[in-house]
């Protein structure tokens, strides 16, 4: 009896010590967490949460009192001047940039992995290729802008200079969009190859040589082996591109300035004009909850079909 | 075969250079531009003579832009905020990762939610607010909002790498009677150099970049950052191309500088939090 | 790895210590901390060194502030002002300001709402009281009087000019410039055929300048028919039909077709620099850049004879012409709650800006014919072309310029649709009947 006694005793001790020391974790574990939940929750919920509250009021960002709407807001939306316009601007500027950036870095990257003679050093070319990345996109703006001048912009001259006619870059409705895309796939893209190669040199060389012992050919290696196995890595890229081609402001901006008509006028665009040119702060904030949904809704989708890799997480 | 083989390398790597040029066309225009007048960077785009190299964009840009007291601003900015941010973040993943709970991974969400939400949507009440708790137009306010918008990702990253820590290793430091806070300084911090890299890499490019940030929060006389110095400048002298391409070469140098010296662990530290990320 | 971050951290940190022990110290910022208690001495002649922020600059005398800066400065060597917001778009630059409480204490105001509610909410002073006051025009200061309240000083009157490179004109057949729409039209016509130049352009990424020769236009078909002030009281409730007059909808049609491929998206900046690369024939500005375009094409043509600056002829022929005008953007002095050493600082700068000698820095950099009562005549230089035309520009009937009468919504959509003209995207037709009904929908809104 004694002896079981002492046993029970000592595991109940053990359980106790162990309550204690797990009290003790979770407890500096949540001191570990403070910086960060305050810091987050100041900046961004708090924010956030604001966003929302303004987006049920009538408020021109100055007066002390500010009526509660409901809806009216949201309702009042698409009404806006040029709102479809917008959210096709929007969705057009996505889809490319994400398109365009996946597909280009994808074969910059597979370019850019192959290593051996003949081959100009690696290291060199992924720094040539990762440069623009380095560049804000304010001055990207700047630099393309300057290039598409009509008149004296670097394009025109050069197209000038071989008899084809100069195109009005930032006055015709498709190719200003263009325009927007091509410079921001220029200053993206060197992120995506990166993050590229760090899928390619995740594959294991053995599956390429099996293959070519099988006697699979260069294409199909690429469709059979590289591409499955680069579905992660491509997920993750149409994610962060995806994304931050929705939060794009200053590039395009500088570029086109969301002209001509509506065609480039994105989003974010309409977002800075009616919270700091039109002072509606009501309908500027509607608008910033629907560009937080969409960025959201999107993530969310693809972050189940990331989850469902099971490889990532 | 192997000759086969040979050329089609050689035509695949001239392609690829051909790429590569078309790629540094505008670096090249503006980087050449900074050199010559308006007239020569407008009649001659592509190219550049010794007769025509002349250092007054540079001269006036320098005079006229804030450059020091920018570069200052930005310096300080990016700096303290990255200290914070990877100190800060390393501390939350490291807890997240290591405490199994529900709490935290509910936090985890949370914060990976966080990671989408654009700033643009949010710049209105960061205003308002970056008022009332006195700091609009300081640095701090600056740094503030720095660190909070960047800590989710980097939480994110440190998280990730810190799963991969083999548990073992902690096991055996509690069994020695090693503290939480302990073991946080003197096992984890030291493995933690490559995610740190990224994370000083990702955030550090984006914060010394930062225009939106800088422009609502920070007024553009008294402290005044590169970003939102140069774009105003080149409203200011739009036509003046050459002072524009000296003040982006200008802007810019700091972080190019850091990517040249740097290169070779840039990129890798870039592919170590690639992996993960 | 780990010597590689620290090198990096040590290297990012060397770079700020190296900007922070290059430049000297900015001024602590005496602007930003209003619960500073303010230091004793002010009492006697007000020395403690205070720096004020002055948002007038426009960039088109930009290179003239250094000197006016100086000048005070020498003045009044305690007080350092501060050039903010050049380069920005204006209305978004104050917006900001105002929302983050903190505004410069010199701004530029204009007749808009946004302005108004500035005066609404105390941010503006009112300046009747101020020695200037006595020296401007009671027009002028009736344009800037809101509620009862002197908001703005201006800086005098602003018109629309049509400028012209004689040179090209010559070689398309034309020594003399058109003087009514069908020559202009004429005109236009036989630059394009005839030379390598663009007939005309203006800076389309302007709202003002944009709007310009569409407001002409206006005034033109609708003025004689509904007399002084009415289109202006009709724009501003609301109730003005631009497609009631088919003439509107046609004559910018036609004229839309000679613009300059490019027009949509100059600034002002841009518009000096095509004219003075030859690359265009006319432009519509406004006269606050004279100096600048006249300077311009003088220098591609060698001399100020072969620049001319006229009343823009849109008029029909046989009819009477009609331009417009505007009180040119004021200059307001903020109410703001600020330390005494400022308060007194902004109230010098501002009455020191409007003596005859140094407002006459301004004047001269863009070319501009001041309403001050008490600037004489000597300290004016007005380029030749323009002085050559003044009795013509002073006599002409006028409409108001667009930026008195626009709400916020309607600028944005309505130069929107005349950008999207000018670059052959949109026909007349469709984006007139759009500005019909925006204008009466931003009214409604307006009006709640």
């Amino acid at each position: 009896m004694a002896d079981t006694n002492t046993r029970n005793d000592s595991i109940k001790g053990r359980n106790r010590k162990y309550i204690s020391f797990e009290r003790k974790r979770t407890i500096a574990g949540i001191l570990f967490l403070i910086p960060t939940l305050i810091l987050c929750g100041m900046f961004v919920v708090w924010p956030l949460i604001t966003v929302i509250k303004y987006s049920f009021h009538s408020w021109n960002g100055l007066s002390a009192t500010m009526d509660f709407v409901g809806l009216d807001n949201y309702k009042a939306l698409p009404s806006t001047e040029g709102f479809f316009d917008m959210a096709k601007a929007t969705t057009i500027y996505a889809f490319g940039t994400t398109t365009l950036i996946v597909i280009i870095g994808f074969i910059a990257a597979l370019a850019l992995d192959k290593k051996g003679r003949y081959r100009v050093n690696r290291g060199f070319m992924r720094a040539l290729w990762f440069f623009p990345c380095l560049l804000s996109g304010a001055v990207v703006g700047i630099i393309w802008r300057i290039m598409y001048t009509y008149s004296n912009g670097v394009i025109n001259t050069v197209l000038k200079s071989m008899d084809l006619t100069p195109v009005n870059w930032l006055e015709t409705h498709g190719v200003t969009m263009i325009a927007i895309i091509v410079a921001t796939v220029w200053s993206q893209v060197g992120m995506c190859i990166i993050i590229f190669m760090a899928g390619l040199q995740s594959i294991p060389g053995e599956l390429y040589e099996a293959a070519a012992i099988d006697g699979a050919n260069t294409g199909q290696r690429t469709r059979l082996i590289t591409i499955p196995m680069m579905a992660p890595s491509i997920t993750i890229n149409v994610l962060t591109t995806s994304i931050m081609a929705f939060k794009m402001y200053e590039l395009p901006f500088t570029i086109s300035r969301g002209l001509p008509g509506y065609s480039t006028r994105l989003l974010t665009q309409r977002i800075y004009f009616y919270g700091f040119t039109a002072m509606d702060y009501g309908i500027g904030s509607a608008l910033s909850v629907l560009l937080i949904v969409i960025i959201t809704v999107i993530s969310l989708i693809q972050l189940v079909i990331l989850r469902k890799r099971e490889d990532i997480y | 075969m192997v000759k086969k083989k040979a050329a089609l390398t050689i035509l695949s790597e001239v392609f690829l250079l051909l790429a590569t040029a078309i790629l540094w066309i505008p670096i090249y225009y503006f980087f050449i531009g900074a050199f010559k007048t308006r007239t020569d960077i407008v009649n001659f785009p592509l190219a550049i003579k010794p007769s025509m190299i002349t250092l007054d964009n540079f001269v006036y840009t320098f005079t006229k832009m804030k450059f020091f007291s920018a570069l200052k601003n930005t310096g300080i900015i990016t700096v303290v905020a990255l200290v914070a941010i990877v100190v800060f973040a390393s501390m939350a993943g490291f807890a997240i990762a290591r405490i199994d709970r529900k709490l935290f991974k509910f936090i985890y969400s949370a914060l990976i939610t966080l990671m989408v939400i654009p700033f643009i949507g949010t710049v209105i009440p960061l205003v308002v607010q970056s008022v009332e708790i006195k700091t609009y137009n300081t640095l701090l306010g600056g740094i503030l909002i720095q660190v909070g918008w960047n800590l989710p990702f980097a939480v994110f990253l440190y998280t990730g790498f810190m799963r991969g820590i083999p548990k073992e290793m902690e096991e055996s430091a509690y069994i020695d009677g090693c503290s939480m806070y302990r073991m946080y300084a003197q096992i984890f911090l030291p493995l933690l150099a490559p995610v740190t890299a990224t994370c000083l890499i990702r955030c550090g490019i984006g914060i010394w970049n930062d225009y939106l940030v800088s422009k609502s929060i920070l007024n553009d006389a008294v402290t005044p950052t590169l970003m939102v110095t140069i774009h105003s400048f080149f409203g200011e002298r739009r036509t003046e191309y050459g002072y524009a391409f000296a003040g982006i070469i200008a802007a810019s140098l700091p972080i190019v500088m850091t990517f040249v010296s740097f290169q070779k662990y840039f990129i890798k530290g870039l592919v170590a939090g690639a992996v993960k990320g | 790895m780990k010597r590689v971050l620290v090198s990096l951290l040590a290297l990012l940190m060397i770079f700020s210590l190296v900007a922070c022990a290059g430049t000297p110290t900015t001024p602590p910022d005496a602007t930003k901390q209003p619960d500073t208690p303010d230091t004793p001495g002010n009492d006697t002649g007000g020395k403690e060194p205070v720096t004020i922020e002055s948002w007038i600059v426009q960039t088109d005398w930009l290179d003239s502030w250094d000197v006016m800066k100086q000048r005070f400065e020498d003045e009044y060597s305690w007080i350092e002002v501060l050039n903010v917001g050049t380069g920005e778009v204006g209305i978004d630059f104050f917006t900001t300001r105002l929302a983050s409480k903190d505004i410069p204490e010199i701004v530029q105001v204009d007749n808009r709402p946004l302005y108004y509610t500035a005066v609404d909410e105390g941010w503006l002073q009112d300046l009747s009281g101020r020695e200037v006051a006595k020296h401007i025009p009671d027009a002028y200061k009736e344009a800037y009087t809101y509620n009862g309240v002197l908001f703005g000083i201006t800086q005098g009157a602003a018109f629309s000019v049509l400028y012209l490179n004689m040179d090209i004109l010559g070689q398309a057949g034309w020594t003399e410039p058109p003087t009514n729409w069908d020559e202009f039209i004429q005109c236009c016509k036989d630059i394009q055929e005839k030379t390598d130049a663009a007939p005309f352009t203006m800076a389309g990424d302007k709202t003002t300048t944009n709007w310009m020769p569409f407001e002409i236009i206006i005034a033109n078909a609708v003025g004689e028919e509904l007399g002084f002030g009415v289109y202006e009281e009709k724009f501003k409730n609301g109730s003005f039909d631009f497609t009631a007059w088919p003439e509107i909808t046609e004559k910018l049609a036609e004229m839309a077709a000679y613009a300059m491929p490019g027009t949509a998206s100059y600034t002002e900046d841009d518009v000096t620099a095509i004219m003075g690369d030859g690359s265009a024939a006319m432009c519509f500005a406004g006269n606050w850049t004279a100096n600048n375009i006249v300077t311009a094409i003088s220098e591609v043509t060698g001399s100020t004879d072969s620049v001319l600056a006229v009343v823009p002829p849109l008029n029909n022929a046989g009819k009477g012409q009609w331009t417009s005008v505007s009180p040119e953007t004021a200059f307001g002095l903020s109410n703001e709650d600020d330390s005494e050493a400022k308060v007194e600082a902004r109230e010098i700068f501002f009455d020191w800006v409007f003596e005859p000698e140094n407002f006459a820095i301004i004047q001269n950099a863009r070319g501009t014919v001041p309403v001050l009562t008490n600037m004489s005549e000597d300290l004016i230089k007005l380029p030749e072309p323009i002085a050559a035309n003044l009795t013509n520009f002073n006599n002409t009937p006028y409409v108001l310029m667009g930026f008195n009468l626009w709400t916020t919504v309607f600028e944005d959509s309505a130069n929107t649709g005349l950008r999207d003209v000018y670059s052959g995207n949109k026909d007349a037709a469709t984006v007139v009947q759009g500005m019909t009904a925006t204008l009466s929908e931003s009214y409604v809104e307006a009006g709640d």
